[in-house]
């Protein structure tokens, strides 16, 4: 019976261990999101150019969170942190109003970096 | 604005209006790429006199600033005589008037097609209707072919004509930065977009996230912005692009990512095929 509790006890100490250590795990793999704005020229009169070009950079961008983001180093804490990309995307159709419109809702989502064909 | 910017269409004066300069663009700028490519033509050229090189663009400021009275004094000096742009309204599907006043008026050698690859396979369409393709040579503008404008134009009209790129193209299918782009077309886009001019997105993203990982190892999270990117981006130094471009190193106060053209002949199957090394583009705009 006290081999029983015994046990039990290492087995409850066991799972709180790997809770924790799940929970520290987890917290070390928190990923960190830096907004990007991709002000892409998907219709338009070039359209026969540019729209290829823009979605060759959303297709690399999603290729990047694909992969599970990337890592980096950080300067303060020297740490390896992971980030994604939250990939804003919208068309401008060759329009600077609207390629103006486009910027101005990334930049109020977050924006630090816009890209575009 | 603290927010940096990644264009993979060309350097234009208006881009160095902003300091700090947070702008930027995978391909230098029309006159630098133009001054890049005298010494192309001046090699090309057999005749006895200065080759007359003219431009056909669409009307646009972006195509208007192109028109820098330093492209025509250099090629003057080096014996090419750039002559005055010629522009056709945007929504344009005719260009008899245009391409008849470049051959029988201004007498034009060479001529520059500033438009679209869907607009550069309209103009060669009009270019073999009036009897013109063997009467002038003509070069594409880097974004001004594709696998469009054989289908518009005809594999017969696109044949021999000149490509100025500024990315290496598909017939160079085993550069790693070529393998990759192709891989992620066909997961993503398979045949409804052309592929010739879609590898300059992956190009300018990879560059841009690069900046990106060195801005944030740099200031970290909290501190990322614009200028950080930007600051980033100026420590680029043989940056590897997989062969897409030679590797990228940033000069000091140019926003051009990449610094070279390239010139490419089309074959007869609508390849166009590298015609020669990389040409440097000098640092013209902003200065």
């Amino acid at each position: 019976m006290t081999m029983g509790r015994k046990k039990w006890a290492s087995l409850l100490i066991g799972i709180g261990l790997l809770l924790s250590l799940s929970g520290l795990s987890m917290a070390a793999e928190k990923v960190e999101e830096i907004v990007v704005g991709l002000n892409l020229e998907l219709t338009g009169g070039l359209a026969s150019s540019t729209m290829p070009a823009s979605f060759g950079i959303l297709d690399y961008y999603n290729y990047i969170n694909e992969q599970g983001g990337f890592t980096y180093k950080d300067p303060v804490d020297k740490k390896i942190h992971r980030a994604k990309y939250k990939i804003l995307w919208a068309d401008n159709g060759f329009s600077i109003a609207r390629s103006m419109t486009n910027a101005k809702r990334f930049i109020d989502a977050g924006a630090k970096l816009i890209l575009g064909a | 604005m603290d927010v940096a910017q990644f264009s993979t269409g060309n350097v234009t004066q208006l881009m160095y209006g902003h300091k700090p300069l947070l702008c930027f663009a995978n391909t230098p700028g029309d006159v630098e790429r133009l001054i890049g490519m005298i010494d192309f033509i001046k090699k090309d050229w057999k005749g006895d006199r200065p080759p007359r090189v003219g431009t056909l663009a669409y009307e646009a400021s972006t195509s208007r600033q192109a028109e820098d009275q330093r492209l025509f004094k250099l090629a003057r000096e080096k014996g090419v005589e750039f002559l005055p742009f010629d522009y056709f309204p945007f929504t344009a599907t005719d260009f008899s008037t245009e391409l008849r006043r470049l051959y029988e008026v201004k007498k034009a050698d060479y001529v520059w097609l500033r438009g679209g690859a869907g607009q550069v396979g309209a103009i060669m369409k009009d270019v073999a209707r009036l009897g013109l393709r063997d009467k002038m040579k003509y070069i594409a503008c880097y974004f001004g072919y594709s696998e469009v404008t054989p289908l518009i134009a005809g594999k017969d009209v696109v044949a021999g004509m000149y490509l100025e790129g500024t990315l290496s193209t598909p017939s160079e299918a085993d550069l790693p930065g070529m393998k990759f782009a192709r891989k992620l077309y066909d997961k993503n886009r398979k045949s409804d977009v052309s592929f010739m001019i879609y590898a300059s997105g992956p190009h300018l993203a990879m560059i841009a996230h690069e900046a990106t990982k060195r801005a944030l190892e740099k200031v970290g999270l909290k501190k990322l912005g614009g200028r950080a990117i930007a600051d980033a981006t100026w420590t680029l130094k043989d940056f590897d692009v997989g062969g897409l471009t030679p590797p990228i190193t940033m000069q000091e106060g140019n926003i051009s990512l990449v610094r070279y053209c390239r010139m490419f002949k089309i074959d007869k199957e609508g390849i166009p095929r590298p015609d020669g090394p990389w040409l440097g583009t000098p640092h013209v705009l902003g200065r």
